[in-house]
């Protein structure tokens, strides 16, 4: 029996769509993942068809993704984006014509990438969410929902319905934008506590993940430490991620994305060409910001002024080197743990979509080469939780502890001083929602149920993880508290409409436009 | 020190150290405000060399100064460290507050978002009227409470300062009011509306009361929910429950003698400075000025 390795990519943006403004910077997230990251990815699962190559991937596209991917103003943002990005990268090539040549070499192979990015896009008519679809009926892609716009639920716990509905409409944006039921669930932050595998239970999501301590902390031990799937007390499976592989990844001292062949983020064109020149393709407002044209790689501890040129050739050989030996290490560890197990090892390694491609430029590659090599392997198979569920014969019963992936395992990162002020208004949001939603269970009125739902929309998207995280790591923090304030005071102004019977048709109809997620919202998810 | 300095003077300076609200403040609040920041900022001082560029080159932006590419790492610790040891005289006008309000994930993330400073078209409000008191676990051992009064509470509690937080510890307990393990309790002033608290034990159930002191009696006003703190260590068990998922039957099996040891992650530095913070995994794309290497 082969030992297992599941790599579960966990791919999210917090829903940023601002329809009210021809540009607005923080789109720039959902377009730079896209070019970056999702197609990339989708591109690389078409290679491995074309080649016959089977492979098991889990990815986890949450709602409010799905509802960015699927918005067709967005769609049409993407691609004149993509269209000025291709007129930057073919004035790339002939400038860097007088220049250095590996600069000319990257300009080139840019202007081609991207041309592809759009043949690729129109191809699906800007829906790559049917890509995904697509390429999931091969059997070698597990796609799984999260919970609704992936609000931090160990800090939501003090209201079971705001907790519920997070849940089911997490399935139910699954089955909306998917077509179909969802059997697992990413849990935003990897946060658990004890109780909410009830909750997934009565959902009908089958499994789920945790970081290494919900184990190791649980309150039974487990015998195969994170290595086989566990089963809660309600009957769903728990998948534990396992140290090792997080560090080799991406460790920030130890981690293959630190290799100097690597190409170097914050070194971009948007910062080094000469304002008048890169002017049509920064922030129309004048602001330099990245446009994913970089020319230089990591170096070493060097000041960015400093960097040495990238060279492609020498990036994708050290991306196959590491594919390799991470491989070699995954067997190793295999070797290893089956010695002391009498099952089969399984290994899970998630990680964030957007580390690959985004953030480590040669992601993508890296992991194309390790499944192709992985493929070939007799002791190690890459695979999904659905194939391990399904050939399980015993599993230890085990009730996880609470722990998230953050700094520390705990809830630092979403409550600390840069973000604490959040708990008192989104719980008093949340417990007004649930009262509304009792008080107007039997509601026929269209007008309230309009009112109710856009009530729903707005504290769900306060609710997102992302803005106390952001708030955490001090980028963009104006941003985030604008977020989390604006719709707080979206849901109070409605709130109070409600309550007053006073509901403003005008200004619902501009909230429903401005903050469109979720045409099937259910206020009665919080009754 | 700051007081000898023209109003104007101060504001310029409160402007360059990106103090929020600055041209509302008066002078007073200003020297406060200006001798604060550059607290935090000397705070964080501490911990330059063991910052990367990136960071440097940040905090260097906040502080004002102007950078070129060429700037390598010492040159920007010598930088700031020049311009912060011009402040030394103002570091001993601010009393130092022993206990803290708030937990800061590190100190440099604290200058980051006071320096972008928090400005919104939206307001909440500061109270909604209601008598509240949560607890949220923040780790094994710390909980974050946080409180709102109705007014009418809110005027007992006036007339009886300071505010009064009892813990207890209900551990295995079905808490009447009298019962507790253990009952801690920390003094405010009545104008908080947040505490974090160090308790005592992880894996532990705590519940809190908020009220005030009636010479030795404690009048509890408010009742918090129960906050059950994450465990931080495994547990010793003999018995371990399997399912066989053909039958669907449960089955017990005493836990073999461990083979599978696995090795946790040791935390160190080698130095000692409080706000240390080892980074886990997670949610990576937003750290644009904290990635990799």
């Amino acid at each position: 029996m082969k030992g297992k390795f599941l790599i579960m990519l966990h791919a999210h943006l917090p829903y940023i769509n601002h329809p009210d403004h021809p540009y607005f910077m923080e789109e720039n997230w959902l377009f730079e993942a896209m070019t970056e990251t999702y197609i990339p990815i989708l591109q690389m699962f078409k290679r491995l068809a074309r080649d016959s190559v089977s492979f098991g991937i889990t990815m986890s596209l949450t709602p409010p993704l799905l509802e960015m991917l699927s918005n067709k103003t967005l769609q049409q943002k993407y691609r004149n984006h993509l269209i000025s990005l291709i007129e930057l990268a073919q004035k790339e090539v002939n400038t860097t014509k007088n220049e250095e040549t590996l600069k000319n070499v990257c300009a080139n192979k840019y202007l081609n990438d991207f041309k592809e990015t759009l043949d690729f896009f129109d191809s699906c008519n800007g829906n790559i969410v049917k890509e995904f679809q697509e390429v999931e009926k091969s059997g070698n892609l597990e796609l799984i929902t999260c919970n609704a716009t992936h609000g931090f639920l160990p800090l939501m716990r003090v209201n079971p319905k705001a907790v519920h509905a997070q849940i089911a409409l997490g399935v139910k944006a699954f089955k909306e934008r998917i077509g179909k039921d969802p059997k697992g669930m990413w849990l935003a932050e990897c946060g658990y506590y004890p109780g909410l595998d009830k909750e997934l239970a009565e959902q009908g999501i089958n499994f789920f993940f945790v970081d290494s301590h919900a184990l190791w902390y649980g309150d039974v031990p487990p015998r195969y430490d994170v290595y086989r799937p566990i089963l809660t007390p309600h009957n769903v499976f728990a998948f534990a991620r396992d140290p090792e592989s997080s560090e080799q990844v991406w460790s920030a001292q130890f981690g293959y994305p630190g290799d100097y062949n690597y190409r170097e983020f914050y070194r971009d064109i948007g910062f080094d060409r000469d304002l008048d020149y890169i002017r049509p393709y920064i922030d129309p407002a004048g602001n330099r910001i990245n446009t994913g044209i970089k020319y230089h790689r990591i170096t070493g501890d060097v000041p960015l002024k400093d960097k040495a040129l990238y060279d492609p050739e020498k990036a994708v050989e050290t991306a196959k080197n590491h594919a390799k030996d991470f491989l070699s290490k995954k067997e190793a560890q295999i070797l290893r743990l089956s010695r002391s197990m009498e099952v089969e090892p399984v290994i899970v390694a998630p990680f964030d979509a957007e580390l690959f491609g985004h953030w480590w430029y040669e992601g993508p590659i890296f992991l194309e080469y390790l499944l192709r090599e992985m493929a070939t392997s007799s002791i190690v198979e890459s695979s999904t939780p659905s194939k391990v569920i399904r050939d399980l014969e015993n599993v230890q019963v085990l009730t996880p502890a609470m722990s998230t992936w953050g700094a520390n395992g705990y809830n630092e990162t979403w409550l600390n001083g840069s973000n604490d002020w959040i708990y008192l208004h989104l719980h008093e949001a949340e417990e007004r929602m649930v009262e509304l939603a009792q008080d107007y269970k039997e509601a026929t009125d269209p007008l309230y149920i309009r009112a109710l739902n856009m009530c729903a929309r707005e504290l769900m998207l306060a609710e997102s993880s992302d803005w106390a995280f952001i708030m955490t790591t001090g980028t963009t923090v104006e941003y985030a508290v604008n977020r989390t304030k604006t719709h707080l005071s979206r849901f109070l102004e409605l709130y109070d409409a409600i309550k007053a019977h006073n509901i403003n048709e005008k200004s619902l109809e501009y909230y429903e436009w401005i903050d469109s997620i979720f045409p099937y919202m259910d206020y009665k998810l919080y009754a | 020190m700051e007081g000898g300095k023209t109003i104007r003077q101060l504001k310029k300076e409160a402007m360059n150290l990106k103090i929020k609200g600055y041209y509302n403040m008066r002078k007073a609040e200003l020297v406060e405000a200006i001798s604060k920041r550059k607290m935090e900022l000397a705070k964080t001082a501490q911990e330059l060399k063991s910052m990367k560029i990136h960071q440097l080159r940040s905090f260097a932006k906040r502080l004002g100064l102007k950078l070129s590419r060429g700037n390598t790492k010492n040159d920007l610790v010598n930088m700031i460290s020049e311009v912060l040891s011009t402040w030394k005289g103002g570091k001993k006008e601010t009393k130092r507050v022993v206990n803290i309000s708030s937990v800061n994930s590190s100190s440099s993330q604290v200058i980051h978002k006071e320096a972008k400073g928090i400005s919104s078209q939206a307001n909440l409000p500061s109270s909604y009227n209601k008598d509240k008191l949560v607890g949220l676990e923040v780790n094994p051992t710390w909980v974050y409470f946080y409180w709102d009064f109705s007014r009418k509470t809110e005027e007992i509690l006036k007339k009886h300062a300071p505010l009064v937080l009892r813990v207890y510890d209900v551990t295995y307990v079905n808490f009447n009011g009298a019962n507790a393990h253990r009952t801690f309790e920390l003094e405010l002033d009545v104008n908080e509306r947040k505490y974090y608290v160090n308790v005592p034990s992880p894996d532990a159930n705590y519940i809190a009361e908020l009220g005030y002191k009636d010479g030795e009696r404690f009048i509890a006003l408010i009742r918090s929910n129960l906050i059950s703190t994450p465990p931080a260590s495994p547990k010793i068990s003999q018995m371990e429950v399997w399912m066989n998922l053909k039958t669907r039957q449960k089955f017990s099996e005493i836990s073999v003698s461990k083979e599978m040891i696995h090795v946790e992650k040791l935390v160190g530095a080698s130095s000692f400075s409080p706000s240390k913070v080892v980074s886990g995994g997670g949610s990576f794309i937003w750290m644009r000025e904290g990635g990799q290497k």
